[in-house]
């Protein structure tokens, strides 16, 4: 079996220690593994995450679920085969981009509504109490102009967890986008912003997909 | 909140948050492949694998109405 990590260019550059089948433009990046459940532990994790962030320094590359196993090669080149043209137009939209991830928590206006909502239904989603939201999604939309591409989920008690493509060029700046959106909504707080990441928003199907409409 | 606080709060990265992100990623995000089902990416139909383990968080559990599989040690 093999415990699979991310899917790269077929001329990237891999370690040795790693299982890697080629097929086509594309490459699988694995490792043999003795058990289809694989340890679900935070140290497995993190090695885990260390293997796709190695990848990531070297090109563009299509992470894995923790835990996907393919019982052997052969259905390793099926899937690049089959994948071909996704996974290929996937990496190029991935190339030199790196993830962000930013939580944020928001306490609702002492006045809600008294600001001016840009839409309806941000208006609406105020007076219900939904201000702490309101503000989130402002946060979000005012990120989302330093990204490439972005993911939000915001809850109705005034938590966000947004995810942000940025490239590897523009990371410092963003930090400077947050540092300063933040600071323009007195509201705001709790706010946290790791990685980079590998992109493993910005890759999943869209039957789980993480983003979210945001309110308004 | 000061905004001296603040900027320092997006700027720490609280080692918490950061295994909390890493588990939100590995376990809910990224590439599946689900078993007995064919695997699809953005609606791309691409292969039928029979069942493999599917890890997922406690939260996507939850939602899945399924057991987790394992546990944090």
């Amino acid at each position: 079996m093999i415990h699979l990590y991310g899917l790269v260019e077929r001329d990237a550059e891999i370690r040795a220690g790693l299982t890697v089948i080629r097929e086509g433009n594309l490459a699988c990046v694995g490792a043999p593994c003795a058990d289809a459940e694989p340890a679900c532990d935070l140290a497995s994790l993190a090695d885990h995450d260390a293997v796709v962030a190695e990848l990531m320094e070297r090109g563009p590359v299509v992470p894995f679920r923790y835990g996907t196993v393919l019982s052997d090669e052969r259905q390793a080149r099926h899937l690049l085969v089959r994948g071909a043209a996704h996974f290929e137009a996937m990496l190029e939209s991935l190339r030199g981009r790196v993830e962000l991830a930013v939580r944020a928590v928001a306490d609702p206006d002492d006045q809600p509504g008294s600001t001016s909502p840009p839409s309806g239904r941000l208006y609406l989603a105020s007076l219900a109490g939904g201000s702490a939201a309101a503000t989130l999604a402002g946060l979000h939309r005012s990120l989302a102009t330093g990204a490439a591409a972005s993911a939000c989920s915001i809850d109705a008690g005034g938590f966000m967890r947004s995810a942000y493509l940025v490239g590897t060029g523009d990371v410092d700046s963003f930090r400077a986008l947050v540092s300063r959106a933040v600071g323009e909504r007195p509201a705001v707080h709790d706010v946290s912003l790791t990685g980079p990441w590998a992109p493993y928003s910005f890759v999943s199907d869209s039957d789980t997909a993480w983003a979210e409409a945001v309110h308004g | 909140m000061t905004p001296a606080r603040q900027e320092a709060a997006v700027l720490a990265g609280a080692s918490d948050v950061t295994v909390l992100d890493l588990v939100d990623r590995l376990l809910g995000k990224g590439v599946s492949i689900c078993g007995d089902l064919v695997i699809s990416v953005a609606g791309v139909d691409l292969v039928y694998l029979s069942l493999r383990a599917l890890l997922g968080a406690v939260e996507t559990a939850m939602e899945l109405d399924v057991a987790p599989v394992g546990e944090f040690r």
